[in-house]
């Protein structure tokens, strides 16, 4: 089986993530489950990457021509909807953030107050 | 009792050093208390505020002016105010107007005075401007089903019961169209009172883009999606 350059490139660049997901895990910065998650996710990329037939006949079954264009319309969906939950959860953390410092404004109004009432 | 018994004005302030204090001079005999909210600033606007009498709460760091209005009329509330008068702190508004706005709140007649400055007051706004504000009317209106002239003007009032009722969630400009839509579900009594904005180099310097006004929709948007 002969490889070109894209493989090699793909291969390594998923060989570096799958093992950033794994120091990740290591430095207790996600868990087990997360870890398998993307691991999976890895390990289906270096499946397609190696065996690209693979993808083409299961583009095929789609009515898709190629195998990449396959994948790139799955993974736009799951993009923007990946982007629009953090979207949401920036805009919760805002809003968080905010409660936070106008509680913390009106605590140092009342001390303030109290003091200077002295 | 004097007509301004109970009337306390919230000024949401960002870096306004050079402009907060003519602004609550000019307010002092038409309020019973001012609070100016220093959202954050790098100057030294709340040093200022603070030494021309007015009441300071001041973020530690800036959130915007709809959480700076939405602290402000929290803590005008607990002071006690029977009416929340919000006014901007770059010198556009006229202190002048303020009986104005109080007056159909005080009497009973409204919940809520918004100033406009479509309705016979101001003639020199700058056409940029005043196609932008024209577009924020047509979009309330499609939006809120309310018929505004002005809907982004910081001059208004509010009874206690209102003031108490609305809650600013929008952090950045697009509050304004959020006050708009609080009025709509609490369904408050409002009224639109003709006040004068005044354009001045420095507040021009200030004012909203056209890309703010797309930031406005993305917030709106947005907001409707977090609970």
């Amino acid at each position: 089986m002969t490889f070109n350059l894209i493989q090699f490139v793909l291969l390594a660049v998923i060989l570096f993530m799958a093992l950033h997901a794994i120091a990740q895990k290591v430095r207790g910065a996600i868990g087990p489950v997360q870890l398998v998650a993307w691991l999976a996710v890895w390990i289906g990329g270096a499946v397609v990457v190696i065996f690209p037939d693979f993808s083409t006949r299961l583009a095929a079954k789609f009515g898709v021509t190629r195998g990449a264009d396959l994948v790139i319309y799955v993974a736009i969906p799951i993009l923007f909807y990946a982007v629009f939950r953090l979207l949401l959860r920036t805009e919760r953390l805002n809003r968080e953030i905010t409660e936070l410092t106008r509680a913390l404004a009106l605590e140092t109004q009342r001390r303030e107050e109290a003091a200077a009432r002295k | 009792m004097p007509p301004q018994a109970g009337v306390i004005a919230v000024i949401a302030a960002y870096n306004e050093a050079l402009a907060i204090e003519p602004v609550i001079r000019g307010l002092e005999p038409q309020v019973a208390e001012i609070v100016v909210v220093d959202d954050g600033s790098k100057d030294a606007t709340a040093d200022v505020a603070r030494k021309a009498g007015a009441v300071v709460l001041r973020h530690p760091v800036n959130r915007g002016q709809g959480a700076a209005l939405q602290s402000g009329i929290k803590l005008a509330l607990a002071r006690g105010a029977a009416i929340v008068v919000t006014f901007d702190a770059d010198g556009q508004h006229v202190a002048a107007d303020v009986p104005k706005l109080v007056a159909p709140v005080a009497s009973g007649v409204a919940d809520v005075a918004l100033g406009s400055r479509f309705l016979g007051g101001t003639s020199n706004v700058p056409a940029g401007r005043r196609l932008l504000l024209q577009g924020a009317v047509l979009f309330t209106r499609l939006t809120t089903g309310l018929k505004l002239t002005d809907a982004h003007n910081g001059f208004r009032a509010f009874s206690r019961a209102a003031a108490g009722k609305i809650r600013i969630r929008q952090d950045r400009m697009a509050h304004a169209s959020e006050i708009v839509s609080e009025i709509r579900r609490h369904g408050l009594r409002f009224v639109e009172v003709p006040v004068t904005v005044l354009y001045t180099d420095y507040s021009r310097a200030k004012g909203q883009s056209a890309f703010g006004a797309f930031r406005v929709l993305f917030d709106l948007l947005l907001g409707k999606g977090v609970r």
